[in-house]
């Protein structure tokens, strides 16, 4: 099953607007080397036309992930945000939710793509699970949560 | 019950359909209904497989946009999200059982 390092758990992370989170995490990815140039074109556009913010109660999330031909490597990128932002819905792009956490899943194949999707339903669908995440003091509280 | 055409659909990767069609499935089975037969394509796909096929119901994980039909629409994004799945399990045993 799919693990998230701790390397990969941003807490706090600061921005205003969507595009701004998605700017934060291909910048943590493109560091580590695990996308190619393109990914971040790729991730906005499909954002536009097939958002993935999602209602889920107190705690919204939104699920940002783009086409395998961008990626390096398969893995799950969770960022809490210092402050919720405005996230486009994917039940209808024409209308936005407040997410304050961001779990990114980047993948190399295809194949594993519904793996992550289950994985990351597991803790998206549980409100307290969520919460954890975004009250989290270290990075470690949040790796539990995901492993 | 006769057995129904669904097509299941979302942006493009197939994966959220996946999800979908898994919940679909289980719902029939659980009415007593046939299994349907999924057509599982992009949004931008449905409007083909409408003119080509006998669709019974249309479940996109999304919105879909710009399709007129008479075909029947059920959400699936709580499929996704938990929320309000009751809600949409109940609507499409409705459709699989007419």
């Amino acid at each position: 099953m799919f693990s998230v390092s701790p390397e990969d758990v941003l807490l706090g992370l600061k921005a205003t607007s969507q595009e701004e989170v998605v700017h934060l995490l291909c910048e943590h990815l493109a560091a580590q080397k695990d996308i190619v140039p393109g990914y971040e074109e790729s991730l906005l556009e499909r954002e536009e036309n097939y958002p993935t913010g999602l209602v889920l109660g107190e705690v919204c999330a939104a699920i940002p992930h783009t086409d395998p031909q961008y990626a390096r490597t398969t893995k799950l990128v969770v960022a809490a945000l210092a402050n919720p932002v405005a996230w486009k819905n994917m039940e209808d792009p024409d209308e936005q939710v407040e997410v304050s956490v961001v779990v990114l899943s980047l993948f190399d194949k295809p194949e594993k793509q519904l793996e992550a999707l289950q994985k990351i339903m597991g803790i998206i669908q549980d409100q307290s699970a969520l919460k954890k995440v975004l009250n989290a003091s270290n990075v470690d509280e949040v790796v539990r949560i995901f492993n | 019950m006769e057995r129904k055409t669904v097509i299941v659909c979302c942006a493009s990767s197939m994966i959220t359909s996946t999800v979908a069609v898994e919940k679909i499935k289980e719902v029939a089975k659980a009415i007593g209904a046939p299994e349907p037969n999924f057509i599982q394509c992009k949004f931008s796909e449905v409007l083909g497989n409408l003119a080509t096929n006998r669709v019974d119901l249309i479940v996109p994980t999304g919105k879909l946009k710009g399709i007129e039909t008479d075909v029947p629409i059920v959400k699936g994004t709580a499929f996704i999200t938990g929320v309000g799945e009751q809600a949409v399990l109940d609507k499409i045993a409705e459709e699989l059982k007419k």
